[in-house]
C-alpha cells in the first residue's frame, strides 16, 4: 500500500470524529466548536498531503477514477464549508445538515478502488484544470446552499427547531442560500464554457450530447430555473430549500453517477 | 384579441422564462433518453426563449434599470441566436489520409448545417507520417503528426499538429486522432486496362492486433480480403513501445477464395488483372469540424459571465453577509 493511501485513511478517520463531533453539538443546540475546527483543519491537511504525494508520483491531478474524483471533491467541500462556516458563525450549525452527504463520500471514497491512472493525452491541457477548478467551486457552493436550506427544512419537525433553534429566521437563511446558488450558477456556467474549449481541442468538438454533458446542463437549467422561481412565483423557503436539494442531487448523480454507469462518458471519448 | 403591449409584456414575464426553462429541461431529459434528436427538440423551446428575452428586455423596468443585468440579458440572447447560426453552418465529418498522398476532400460520413457551403475541395494537404509512444499497457502517449500544406497565400508550408493542436484550413480544423494505423499501397492492373495506384487503409493499430480490411479490386465488385502478418508487430501489451513499420510482414490477400501472402514488390496475376503489392505505409484518421459562430460563442458566453457576477456582486454587496442577512433569531420566532 502506497504511504499515501495510509494518510487518507487516517484523514478519513479524522473528518469522521469531525463528523462526531459536529453532530453531538448539534443535538445540545450548540454550534461546533474549537474541537470540531481542529479535527476538520487537521484532517483537511493530512489529506492535502496525500493528494500531494498522489498528485507528485501520478505526475497529474486527482480526477481520472472514481476514487481520485471522489477524493478531490471531498477535499474541495471541506474546504468550501470550513470558509464559508468560518465566515459565518452564526450558521455553523448548519454544517451538521452539510456534513452526513460529505461523510458518506468519503465512505464511497474509501471503497473505490485507488488503482494508479494514466493521463490521456486529450487530458494534458490547462483548460482541464479550469474546468476541474470551476466544477469544485460550483458543487462547494451547491452543497453550502443544501447546508444552510436544509436546516429549513430539517426545522419543519419539532426536534429540528429545538436543535437549530439558534440559527437565523428561515428567510434569512433562504437569503444565504439563495447567494450560494448564485455563485454556483456563475461556477457553472465557467464548467461549461472552460469545459466546451477544452473538448473543442480534445476531441475536436466542442458538444457532443455524450451523458455527462446532458446532465450538467440539465443540472445548469434546474439552476436557472430555481433562480427565476423565486422571484417569479415568490416561493416558500421550504420549498425553495426542495428546490436545492433538486439541484444538489442531480449535480451529485452527474459528478459521480453518470460517468461510471454511463457507456459514453467523456472517458469514452478519450 | 389581445392587445400587442399586452401579448409583448406577457412574452417577457418571469413565468414566460420559467415555462421556456422548464419545456427546454423537458425537452433536454428527451434527448438523454435518446427519444428524440437534439435540434427537433430544443429548437422551440431555446425559440421560446430567445422571444423571451428579446420582450423581458423591451418590456420589464426591473431588467432595463440594470446595467450589468440587461447586458447580462443581451449577451444571452446574443449566446442563443449564435447557437442557431452554429447549427445552420456547422460542418463535422472523419477522413482518413495515407502518408505522402494529398488529401483530396474525400470525407468518410459527415454531418452539416442547412447553409454550410462545403470549401473542403480547396483544402490542399497531404500526411507526412506520425510518431506515437504507448506507455505499458497500449496506453497511448500524445500524437505528433507531421503535415505539408498550402497556406492561404498559396506557399507551402510543413509542420507538426497534435493532439490538441489542429491544422487549420479554410476554417476546417483537422485534428489527428487515435484512429489511425498501417496502409498497403498496391498497383492494380485490369486485363488490357492502365494500371491504378492506391492504397488499402488496413483496420486501426494497435486497438487491432491484426490488421485487416475487406475491399473490392478498383473496376470490378471481386471482394479482397487483406490482412497484415507482422513477424515483429511493433505493440506489445507488456512493455512500452513507438508506433512504427513492421520490419518484416507480409499482406496475406484472399481474392475469389485463393490466397496469397505477398511482400513489397511481389506480384499476383490473376485472371482478372495483375496485382502488384508496392510498399507498406501508414495512414491517419483526422476528425473535422468547422463552426465560425465558436469564437463569437466564447466571447459571449464569458462576457453573459462577467455581466451575471457583476450583477450578483451589486445585489448582494447591499446587504451585508454576516449580519443583515443571517441576523439571529427574535426571540419567540423558534
Amino acid at each position: 500500500m502506497e504511504f499515501e493511501h495510509g494518510l487518507l485513511a487516517l484523514a478519513s478517520l479524522i473528518y469522521g470524529g469531525a463528523g462526531g463531533v459536529i453532530f453531538v453539538q448539534a443535538r445540545r443546540g450548540t454550534p461546533p466548536g474549537w474541537a470540531a475546527a481542529a479535527l476538520v483543519g487537521g484532517g483537511w491537511m493530512i489529506h492535502t498531503l496525500s493528494l500531494w504525494l498522489r498528485w507528485g508520483r501520478l505526475d497529474h491531478g486527482p480526477f481520472l477514477n472514481l476514487h481520485e474524483l471522489l477524493s478531490s471533491n471531498v477535499w474541495s467541500l471541506v474546504l468550501i464549508l470550513g470558509i464559508l462556516f468560518w465566515r459565518l458563525p452564526t450558521v455553523r450549525p448548519a454544517a451538521a445538515v452539510a456534513a452526513p452527504i460529505v461523510l458518506v463520500m468519503i465512505a464511497w471514497m474509501l471503497h473505490a478502488d485507488p488503482r494508479d491512472t494514466h493521463l490521456p493525452p486529450t487530458y494534458d491541457t490547462p483548460w482541464l484544470y479550469l474546468h476541474v477548478g470551476f466544477g469544485k467551486v460550483f458543487m462547494g457552493l451547491t452543497l453550502a446552499a443544501v447546508g444552510v436550506s436544509g436546516v429549513v427544512l430539517v426545522r419543519w419537525f419539532a426536534w429540528g427547531r429545538r436543535r437549530f433553534a439558534t440559527l437565523p429566521r428561515d428567510e434569512a437563511l433562504d437569503e444565504l442560500a439563495y447567494r450560494c446558488l448564485a455563485g454556483a450558477l456563475l461556477f457553472d456556467t465557467l464548467m461549461l464554457i472552460a469545459g466546451a474549449v477544452w473538448a473543442q481541442d480534445a476531441w475536436g468538438r466542442w458538444w457532443n450530447w455524450d451523458p455527462l454533458e446532458v446532465w450538467t446542463l440539465m443540472t445548469w437549467l434546474l439552476l436557472a430555473l430555481t433562480l427565476h422561481l423565486r422571484p417569479a412565483f415568490n416561493i416558500s423557503p421550504p420549498v425553495h430549500a426542495m428546490w436545492i436539494l433538486l439541484i444538489f442531487t442531480s449535480a451529485f448523480l452527474t459528478f459521480f453517477g453518470v460517468p461510471f454507469f454511463s457507456t459514453r462518458p467523456h472517458q469514452g471519448v478519450v | 384579441m389581445i392587445a400587442p403591449q399586452r401579448l409583448w409584456s406577457g412574452l417577457g414575464a418571469l413565468e414566460t422564462t420559467v415555462a421556456g426553462l422548464a419545456w427546454l429541461g423537458g425537452a433536454l431529459a428527451a434527448v438523454a433518453q435518446g427519444w428524440i434528436f437534439p435540434t427537433a427538440a430544443l429548437l422551440p423551446p431555446m425559440g421560446l426563449l430567445v422571444v423571451n428575452l428579446a420582450a423581458a428586455m423591451a418590456t420589464r423596468p426591473g431588467l432595463r434599470g440594470s446595467v450589468p443585468l440587461l447586458l447580462f440579458h443581451a449577451a444571452l440572447l446574443f449566446f442563443l441566436l449564435l447557437l442557431g447560426v452554429s447549427r445552420l453552418t456547422y460542418f463535422k465529418g472523419q477522413a482518413e489520409v495515407t502518408e505522402g498522398i494529398p488529401f483530396d476532400g474525400t470525407v468518410i460520413g459527415s454531418e452539416s448545417g442547412p447553409w454550410h457551403r462545403n470549401r473542403l475541395d480547396r483544402v490542399e494537404f497531404a500526411q507526412q507520417g506520425f510518431e506515437i509512444d504507448y506507455a505499458l499497457g497500449l496506453r497511448r502517449g500524445e500524437i505528433r503528426n507531421r503535415v505539408r500544406w498550402r497556406d492561404e497565400f498559396g506557399e507551402a508550408r510543413e509542420g507538426g499538429i497534435d493532439d490538441d493542436h489542429p491544422l487549420v484550413l479554410e476554417g476546417y480544423r483537422f485534428y489527428p486522432t487515435a484512429n489511425k494505423g498501417f496502409a498497403a499501397v498496391l498497383t492494380w492492373t485490369p486485363r488490357g486496362g492502365v494500371p491504378t495506384e492506391g492504397s488499402v487503409h488496413l483496420s486501426s493499430y494497435p486497438s487491432h492486433a491484426v490488421p485487416s480490411i475487406d475491399w473490392t479490386l478498383p473496376g470490378s465488385d471481386i471482394p479482397a480480403l487483406t490482412l497484415l502478418r507482422m513477424a515483429d508487430p511493433p505493440a506489445d501489451p507488456e512493455r512500452p513501445f513507438s508506433f512504427r513499420l513492421p520490419e518484416k510482414h507480409e499482406l496475406v490477400l484472399t481474392i475469389g477464395g485463393e490466397t496469397r501472402a505477398l511482400r513489397p514488390g511481389e506480384v499476383w496475376d490473376r485472371l482478372e488483372g495483375r496485382l502488384e503489392y508496392q510498399r507498406l505505409t501508414t495512414w491517419m484518421g483526422y476528425l473535422i469540424h468547422y463552426d465560425p459562430a465558436k469564437p463569437w460563442l466564447i466571447v459571449a458566453a464569458f462576457f453573459a459571465v462577467g455581466c451575471l457576477g457583476w450583477h450578483f456582486a451589486r445585489r448582494f454587496a447591499r446587504r451585508d453577509w454576516t449580519e443583515d442577512v443571517t441576523s439571529p433569531l427574535p426571540p419567540g420566532e423558534g
